[in-house]
């Protein structure tokens, strides 16, 4: 019983602490003119107000601790990750007085305010640029979705010999960065003329091994007695492939398809090698270039560079759960 | 289920049909292929023909002035009567220019060429000396002109020798119609010949076969229809790189033109030695690079441990953190770059407004030189974050949650199950987290490229390995140093892949 009286005096005694230092942190500031300090009396407070409650109301205060660092940590890591995305969305929507103000306005005065997009629409071919990207990942995942699910198919049911020696042979041939391949393949489009077209955006493309590699390991999981069953029933192998495993394997494919849409999207170095003239321009690139265009109007960009990032924030709202989960099997960067 | 005789029945037609549909395929594809490395080939000789023509003309016309000029007016000679006669020579010139083509299309002899270009070269320069030099001149012209003539049928052909297909496959703007026929004719005929004997074979085997042996090879032809549009794509974009790239590193100052000086190990000594007295700008970027895995690895990996720590426990608004925390890892690295680029503003930034909030001086982060890193490894934190979290959270979801709750059921405290148990039985994802990281740490350009404004730092000092290797192979045109980096590269990428194996068959990872 004293226990708990002593604790409640010493909860009482923190709260009131914590509320000195809470009021007397604002008018620290006029007194010793160290923002820093007020700020430490200002968290100091807080602690200690919440602190005292615990103890004045007898929560468990080890939980209840816990439990509070671990959202306080979460939310504050959120903020941190969420802020880049935050300040862009909210510079989009300033004017330009409102960007040339230092210390910063946190919120644009009107954010109905659609004057930026206007603008850089008008200075850049972004509606050309946004085109051409989408007709890049369709071109690319279409391709792309195909070959894969022929080879993963050849190598999980088929049978042709080599097969296993060529499969680890493709597997290593992983480790090869892309940029090591690119030196040649940039010389070859420039050879065969497809130089500044949006073909050459696709067909480098056209075949990759880690993709079939997961699908590969999908299909294989698919128990082989039901092939031989279709089989002896008379079902060719294409028929099998696109009436019974393609169906069956709709989660590993949308995962594929999903990563390679990021991929083609986002997709910036093979661009600004091949790509010359301005309408076959993607749109990372066509931003990268709306740079110049731009200049120090830092509005106009981001407002271009909102539009370059909302569809596959929109795509990740929907798709999440897939997206991650193939991030998470491939272990490498989407 | 059908009777038996269906299938078999069904097979024996499949069989046979399919073997039938590859031989007219591929022999057509044979046929096409051959077709257009023949008409590349016809197409460059053609374009030789005329090449020659050309440097015929033109090594006929110069070393004819030359030889004439030398013959009327020898060095020492007065000053005037030099000048006389190097009006009157390059008063012909035009003219001297037209008849040669007109004499080259007529199908004429170099001897006749050679003859006629002194001769108009020589009756123009006579016109304009004196008078009273005329005679003597003319006299002198005359006997020296045979040995003029030999002298330049002689420098026609071997200016004419030099002129091969190979030179001029090489020396063809790419704005040539049909230009990758040509370029590529050798391996067009390769291939057609290839694909002509696949075809030729399968018809032998069609023909001497009866109907069940036709089906049997029909059947084992189907993995390869399957295979083909996957195959075509390795080999030309993954197979036939890494091959020429190795070889490419070896042909010293390879250009995109597809020239280079010799073999040896120059592209190497040049990324790794420099050219004395110059930056080595290569090495630059090594350094820049390592130092960037370095901080950047460990960093997030650190930060990346606590957050899927904290996000594995029960929580909620789960979805809400899962999608803050992975959202930068689907946006584009372009997009975020110019928005870290305004964050890191030196007049109006955020990073500064906060700084002098705290009553330090603004910063300048983007120009000057000694910042470039930070800032690339801040920016860098932050992008590679979500892919790590969400790979050390499926590490930690693999922990059996039979440790936890004998653990709890002990009384360990949470710290002392983080540090007993998570991180043990986390080890290998970690490890992994760490050489993925690195590895594609290693391989980072755009973050530079848009950082600063397309340009490797402020004052060239943020070269990476991979900013030096498209610098060299988009802005130099050096394809043959840009491999020898490349190589360079792989080289440690390849070390770290093999550790990355070594932990997986370690730890049994899949």
């Amino acid at each position: 019983m004293t226990d708990s009286a002593a604790r409640r005096r010493v909860g009482l005694t923190l709260q009131l602490l914590g509320w000195a230092l809470m009021l007397f942190s604002p008018a620290s500031l006029p007194l010793t003119g160290n923002r820093l300090l007020a700020l430490v009396f200002l968290v100091s407070g807080a602690g200690s107000l919440a602190l005292g409650l615990v103890l004045n109301h007898g929560y468990r205060v080890r939980a209840v601790t816990a439990r509070i660092i671990r959202y306080a940590l979460l939310t504050l890591g959120m903020l941190a990750m969420m802020f880049p995305f935050y300040w862009m969305i909210s510079s989009a929507f300033k004017t330009s007085p409102e960007m040339n103000l230092f210390p910063p306005s946190m919120a644009p005065r009107n954010w109905l305010n659609f004057d930026n997009f206007v603008i850089a629409f008008e200075k850049a071919p972004f509606a050309r640029y946004f085109l051409n990207s989408i007709l890049v990942m369709l071109g690319s995942v279409g391709v792309t979705a195909l070959t894969t699910i022929l080879a993963a198919f050849a190598f999980s049911r088929l049978e042709f010999p080599g097969r296993e020696v060529i499969f680890s042979l493709l597997l290593s041939m992983m480790m090869v960065p892309f940029e090591m391949l690119v030196i040649t393949n940039y010389q070859t489009i420039v050879k065969v003329t497809l130089n500044d077209s949006l073909y050459a955006l696709v067909l480098p493309f056209i075949s990759s091994i880690f993709y079939t590699y997961i699908l590969r390991n999908f299909f294989q999981s698919i128990p082989s007695g039901l092939y031989w069953s279709a089989r002896v029933d008379g079902c060719t192998n294409w028929r099998y492939l696109w009436k019974v495993m393609v169906p069956i394997a709709r989660p590993s494919l949308v995962t594929i398809i999903l990563l390679n849409a990021l991929a083609s999207w986002n997709s910036f170095m093979w661009p600004l090698l091949v790509i010359k003239s301005d309408l076959n321009r993607t749109l990372p690139f066509g931003l990268y270039t709306f740079t110049t265009e731009a200049g120090a109007n830092n509005e106009l960009l981001m407002a271009a560079s909102s539009v370059v990032v909302l569809p596959m924030i929109i795509l990740f709202l929907i798709a999440r759960k897939q997206i991650i989960r193939g991030v998470a099997r491939g272990g490498i960067k989407g | 289920m059908r009777p038996a005789v269906t299938q078999t029945h069904r097979r024996r037609i499949a069989g046979p049909r399919r073997l039938a549909v590859h031989i007219v395929l591929f022999g057509l594809l044979g046929l096409l292929l051959l077709f257009g490395g023949i008409r590349g080939r016809m197409m460059l000789e053609d374009r030789t023909l005329g090449m020659r023509g050309t440097v015929r003309a033109d090594v006929i016309l110069e070393a004819g002035t030359a030889l004439v000029r030398d013959a009327l007016a020898p060095e020492g000679t007065d000053p005037y009567l030099l000048r006389q006669v190097s009006n009157g020579l390059s008063s012909k010139k035009r003219t001297l220019r037209d008849s040669i083509a007109a004499l080259i299309a007529a199908g004429e002899t170099d001897e006749t060429i050679a003859a006629r270009a002194a001769d108009t070269l020589s009756e123009g320069a006579l016109a304009r000396v004196e008078e009273a030099q005329r005679p003597g001149l003319s006299a002198l012209m005359d006997s020296r002109r045979a040995d003029i003539i030999t002298a330049l049928v002689q420098k026609a052909l071997e200016a004419e020798g030099a002129v091969s297909p190979a030179a001029v496959r090489l020396a063809l703007p790419v704005t040539e119609p049909y230009y990758p026929l040509m370029y590529y004719y050798a391996a067009l005929l390769a291939l057609g010949a290839f694909f002509s004997l696949f075809a030729l074979a399968l018809l032998l085997v069609y023909l001497k076969s009866d109907t069940e042996k036709r089906a049997r090879v029909g059947q084992r032809l189907e993995p390869m229809d399957y295979l083909l549009p996957f195959f075509a794509g390795v080999l030309l974009f993954t197979l036939y790189p890494i091959v020429r790239v190795v070889i490419m590193s070896f042909q010293e100052r390879y250009r995109l033109e597809g020239s280079f000086a010799g073999w040896g190990l120059g592209n190497y000594e040049y990324v790794l030695a420099g050219i004395p007295g110059t930056t080595n700008y290569f090495l630059q970027g090594l350094g820049n690079t390592f130092l960037y895995v370095l901080w950047t690895v460990p960093i997030s990996t650190a930060l990346a441990i606590i957050i899927a720590t904290l996000l594995n426990q029960k929580l909620r608004f789960s979805a809400l953190f899962q999608t803050t925390y992975f959202l930068p890892m689907v946006t584009s690295v372009t997009a975020v770059g110019l928005v870290w680029r305004w964050i890191f503003n030196k007049n109006f930034g955020v990073l500064n407004a906060v700084l002098s909030f705290f009553g330090a001086n603004p910063v300048d982060w983007l120009q000057k030189a000694g910042n470039s890193l930070t800032v690339l490894t801040v920016f860098g934190i932050w992008s590679s974050l979500p892919f790590t979290i969400i790979l050390l959270l499926s590490g930690l979801q693999n922990i059996d949650e039979t440790y936890y709750t004998v653990a709890r059921v002990d009384g360990a405290r949470s710290l002392r199950i983080f540090r007993r148990i998570t991180v043990p039985l986390l080890a290998p994802t970690i490890g992994l987290v760490l050489i993925i990281n690195s590895i594609s740490a290693f391989k980072v350009f755009t973050e530079v490229k848009v950082l600063f404004n397309g340009y490797p730092g402020p004052v060239k000092n943020l070269y990476t390995v991979v900013y030096f290797i498209y610098d060299m192979m988009y802005e130099n045109r050096e394809l043959g140093r840009a491999a020898a980096a490349a190589i360079v590269l792989f080289l440690f990428i390849f070390l770290f892949t093999m550790l990355q194996r070594w932990i997986q068959r370690r730890w049994k990872y899949d």
